[in-house]
């Protein structure tokens, strides 16, 4: 996604959040007062707008404005800058098409899908079979579990997998559903692992797991590094707090950690995992009937703004610290 | 003439030996791996299977690595562990006697 998809993205997500709030400013006028518009989202006159946001990086660093989209000698509009993933989808719900590398059952590929769609309780992306060549491309041959991230499928030629679930059969656990697809799935919706936030690799013992991986993968450093020890940059990411109890967070144990307590890891999306796919991939949309593909783009609605408010410019709060 | 030889234990399994000439590259299906003892073979990498992307640029999965490069270097004899299955839940360890052969 280049600088100008990203900056759509976000306008459409902070217009989205509008519209889920019942913003009606735009569509009435933009400022006429209307004692039925219930809560509104209400923004500072331009005047404040930087410094509003100086406020808000000082009272948590995640506000700061992320430094890969900054224009030139320009920032963004910290409206815009309230959520990143360098892989997202975009607001706009969508389907993605599911397609299977290897001859499979009606019945395993329905289980499968079944568990990617998981997140579809949540947000506002999706995944459907289909008999062609799938968005998502499926193999259970040999190599373990994994997948590409976000719109990187859209990148894998056509003839490889998108997401590889080793030998998975109808006879696999129920366990190993949720936490093994739903866990691939949110790579493919973009995801990182959350082992790799800062605040849970601060708890790994680097010699500790070097020894580990070493005794029991004969992994090199370089591979504990990439796997568990490099975090991920805080100026690219947005999301919750660091999270063990995430779908997307491995299990680490106790003794690679510096306090001797293992990284649970997640079994299943758990409450965060939901609530952070409903924020940035909001429903209300598919719900209205507005719905995407990865290849035609939903039909978006014309942007609303904020109501904006305005008062003498004397009566302006100045903050010391 | 050496060989690319293609091992993936958890579908074709594990022969107790493995016969290989000088030069042949061996590619496990494999989490993980380690010479355990002997001579002979040289362990490449445990590496993360990646693609060419459509755009010209490598991507690589999130996931752990799934391929174990050796080659035979030298006539000896060395015993390998082959790790497969979930490198953070449920390792599975399996050894195989490499051969190497003039």
């Amino acid at each position: 996604m280049d600088e100008t998809g990203y900056m759509k993205a976000l306008r459409d997500i902070a217009r989205i959040a509008g519209e889920a709030v019942g913003d009606q400013a735009s569509s009435d006028g933009g400022g006429a007062f209307d004692a039925d518009a219930g809560c509104r989202v209400m923004a500072l006159p331009d005047r404040l707008q930087t410094k509003a946001a100086e406020v808000a990086a000082k009272e948590n660093p995640t506000n700061a404005p992320l430094q890969e989209l900054a224009l030139g000698d320009g920032v963004l509009d910290p409206l815009q800058l309230t959520i990143y993933t360098g892989r997202y989808w975009g607001p706009v719900p969508k389907t993605l098409t599911v397609s299977f590398m290897e001859a499979t059952a009606a019945d395993l590929r329905a289980r499968i899908v079944e568990h990617l769609n998981a997140w579809a309780k949540y947000g506002g992306m999706s995944f459907t079979q289909t008999s062609g060549t799938g968005d998502v491309r499926i193999s259970r041959g040999p190599g373990g579990y994994w997948s590409y991230l976000g719109t990187d499928i859209k990148l894998i030629p056509a003839n490889r997998q998108t997401m590889n679930l080793q030998g998975f059969t109808m006879s696999t656990d129920e366990k190993e559903y949720r936490r093994v697809v739903r866990h691939e799935a949110g790579h493919t919706l973009g995801f990182p692992h959350e082992h790799m936030r800062q605040a849970l690799v601060n708890r790994i013992d680097p010699e500790k797991a070097y020894e580990y991986f070493k005794r029991t993968q004969g992994w090199p450093k370089e591979m504990v590094d990439q796997q568990v020890l490099t975090p991920l940059d805080p100026t690219k990411i947005i999301g919750t707090e660091a999270d063990q109890d995430s779908i997307m967070c491995y299990q680490l144990p106790g003794s690679i950690t510096k306090d001797g307590k293992p990284i649970r890891g997640g079994l299943d999306i758990n409450p965060l995992d939901a609530s952070f796919t409903a924020t940035i991939y909001p429903k209300i949309l598919r719900d209205q009937g507005v719905a995407g593909t990865t290849t035609e783009a939903a039909e978006v609605p014309v942007p609303r703004t904020p109501t904006v408010v305005d008062w003498d410019p004397q009566e302006d709060v100045v903050l010391t610290s | 003439m050496s060989r690319l030889i293609d091992v993936r234990p958890d579908e074709d399994g594990l022969p107790p030996e493995l016969v290989v000439a000088v030069g042949d590259v061996i590619r496990v299906a494999a989490n993980g791996g380690r010479i355990r003892s002997g001579s002979g073979v040289e362990l490449l990498g445990v590496l993360s299977e990646s693609v060419v992307g459509t755009d010209g640029s490598v991507l690589t999965p999130l996931g752990a690595p799934g391929a174990v490069l050796l080659r035979a270097r030298s006539p000896g004899r060395a015993v390998v562990d082959v790790i497969t299955g979930d490198p953070f839940r449920a390792p599975v360890t399996r050894s195989v006697t490499i051969r190497v052969e003039t």
